[in-house]
């Protein structure tokens, strides 16, 4: 159904030269990015993690693309002409990439809600699809909605390990929006007991069902941290990489914190 | 060793450990909590009955085990080498335990864990005891280890990579070094029965492992029948390393130093070494558990990077010692 929609879409570009034909995604966060656009049969790969239902909002439309691994060789056998990457890592792999001849974009992880706007904007322009990045963001903002007055209640996001998303991180921009004050630490490790002892109102766990256990999970499950706060699961590809999923956790977050965050279908295709 | 002096030694092992036991629960990264009384908080007395008493109970249960497996395998195969760390035998308990979590064994059964590891302990066990046969020379011994260890830990890796979850391949280490910061009332009482049945399989083998250290012949003139014998210590270190691998991971150097350590102390025999051996490994795990959340709150550290860091010292010293003074201990007990 989308690559329909994109073959027709995609001959308004095909003749531009500095618009690429070929395009690989390597990253989990870029690939949500470029799934969101819908290149069409521009879109030579994405990257193997953009298939797993937990990881990526868009792992339905991956299913209907190439996915490949962060590896020279893989990559280059799909002859690309950009592909797209972090901000980080595979320094030496994309050193090689562009050594072959081959336009790189590096595209950094949103830290806040402002930063997924951009970031649809940037590789939206640098992909010749402007219109479509702005109806995006759009969308992006509708799902959003206004931001909620302060509730008078802490909350922390917590990632498997128990890594707390601090200030400046995307997690702590959808609190804020949500109107949850936030844990004052920067990104961190903490203990169950320093949290048992000065326990937030509302603890946000980023982890997928029960399904696939974990020690991680264990952790989410100890009974001093149960007994301490309000635990409430939240998807994690709402969390891992900024898209429209992320908009609709805050805007939830910001209707009714404590009910469970149901994972909200990503929007509409393209026509 | 006079009696009285070793029942000096027994005292102050006791004393250091209800020390260690009342030092663990009174201090962490939260420092002092009191749950008793009018004025304690609610998050401190959950702090205490949720956090830090699970966590020490747990880490006197693991170190108990795997000390007094430790004493009891050296005595059994009579090598100084022998330790269920070292072999493969914890490890394998480790792999049985990242089986039954990750794969949804342990959402069945609570029991799943312990059971896996248990059986993957047992294998480890057997196939360690066909590969090094009754009495191993120390390299026979070490190499035989060496591949079970490596095969375990390889396996365990291999398992976390096709596990489900995507943050299992990350967990690896904590498995493979041993960690006790998920630790609860429920592993408490997981690796409990297990942890008995050890004591209880291994504590009264002390007069036949003395009888077997003459020699499998001579001990079967003694009235010991060494087949006997080998099967308890197998099935007792086996249940004992495996619950406490498949919940805590595979701590590291436990059962090799602490026997090793407390033989200057309380003799050579290694039926005599079996209780000692059983209160300093609970002693030394205690000890790094101590270290490791009292005085390193803010760093993430496995509890196996601490208890090698101060078993190896303890360990490389006794070297020296007889390196220089050619003591008779370290020559096959």
């Amino acid at each position: 159904m989308l690559l329909a929609g994109a073959v027709y879409a995609a001959p308004a570009f095909v003749f531009a030269a500095d618009v690429p034909q070929r395009i690989v995604s390597i990253n989990l966060c870029t690939d949500q990015v470029v799934l969101a656009l819908d290149p069409g049969e521009r879109l030579a790969a994405v990257s193997f993690l953009a298939r797993d239902p937990d990881l990526s909002t868009f792992w339905r439309e991956a299913e209907g693309v190439p996915v490949t691994q962060a590896s020279l060789e893989s990559i280059m056998a799909l002859k690309p002409d950009l592909v797209i990457a972090g901000a980080f890592g595979h320094s030496r792999l994309l050193g090689h990439v562009e050594r072959l001849g081959v336009d790189v974009l590096r595209v950094p992880d949103a830290m806040s809600l402002a930063d997924i706007r951009q970031t649809y904007l940037d590789v939206g322009a640098r992909l010749g699809l402007s219109d479509r990045a702005a109806i995006l963001v759009a969308r992006f903002d509708d799902a959003l909605g206004a931001p909620s007055p302060g509730k008078g209640r802490d909350a922390w996001i917590l990632s498997p390990g128990l890594l707390v998303h601090g200030e400046g991180m995307l997690g702590s921009s959808i609190l804020s929006h949500a109107g949850l004050t936030i844990a004052p630490v920067t990104q961190t490790y903490v203990s169950l007991e320093g949290l048992a002892l000065t326990p937030p109102d509302l603890l946000l766990i980023s982890e997928r069902d029960e399904a696939a256990p974990s020690r991680a999970g264990k952790l989410f499950a100890h009974p001093a941290l149960q007994q301490a706060s309000k635990v409430r699961r939240i998807p994690p590809s709402a969390l891992l990489c900024g898209t429209i999923e992320t908009a609709h956790l805050a805007a939830q977050l910001a209707a009714n914190p404590v009910t469970e965050p149901i994972r909200a279908d990503h929007g509409e295709a393209w026509p | 060793m006079a009696l009285i002096a070793r029942g000096a030694i027994y005292g102050v092992m006791a004393g250091l450990l209800v020390a260690l036991v009342v030092a663990s629960l009174a201090a962490g990264p939260a420092g002092a909590v009191f749950p008793f009384g009018t004025d304690a908080g609610e998050n401190a007395a959950l702090i205490f009955w949720e956090l830090r008493v699970p966590r020490t109970a747990l880490a006197v249960l693991a170190g108990g085990v795997l000390g007094l497996a430790g004493a009891a395998l050296q005595g059994l195969l009579r090598n100084p080498l022998a330790d269920p760390g070292l072999l493969g035998v914890s490890g394998a308990g480790a792999l049985g335990g990242v089986g039954a979590l990750y794969f949804g064994l342990a959402s069945v059964s609570v029991l799943a864990m312990p059971l896996a590891g248990l059986a993957a302990a047992s294998l480890a066990m057997i196939g360690l005891l066909l590969l090094a046969g009754r009495r191993p020379p120390p390299a026979t011994l070490i190499l035989a280890g060496l591949a079970i260890n490596a095969l375990v830990g390889a396996l365990t890796w291999l398992a976390l990579a096709l596990a489900p979850s995507p943050f299992a391949a990350a967990e690896a280490l904590t498995w493979l070094m041993g960690t006790l910061d998920a630790a609860a009332m429920q592993d408490v009482w997981l690796v409990l029965p297990f942890a008995c049945a050890a004591a209880i399989l291994l504590l009264p083998l002390s007069r036949r492992l003395d009888a077997l250290s003459l020699g499998d012949e001579t001990a079967t003139t003694l009235g010991t029948r060494p087949e006997r014998v080998r099967l308890l210590v197998v099935t007792g270190v086996a249940a004992g390393t495996g619950a406490v691998g498949a919940v805590v991971g595979a701590l590291a150097f436990v059962g090799l130093v602490v026997p090793h350590a407390l033989r200057p102390l309380v003799g050579v025999r290694p039926g005599v070494l079996l209780l000692p051996s059983m209160l300093g490994g609970a002693i030394l795990t205690l000890a790094a558990d101590l270290v490791l959340r009292a005085g390193l709150p803010d760093v993430r550290l496995q509890l196996g990077v601490l208890t090698s860091l101060l078993g190896a010292p303890v360990f490389l010293w006794l070297v020296m010692r007889v390196r220089f003074a050619a003591g008779s201990w370290g020559q096959g007990g």
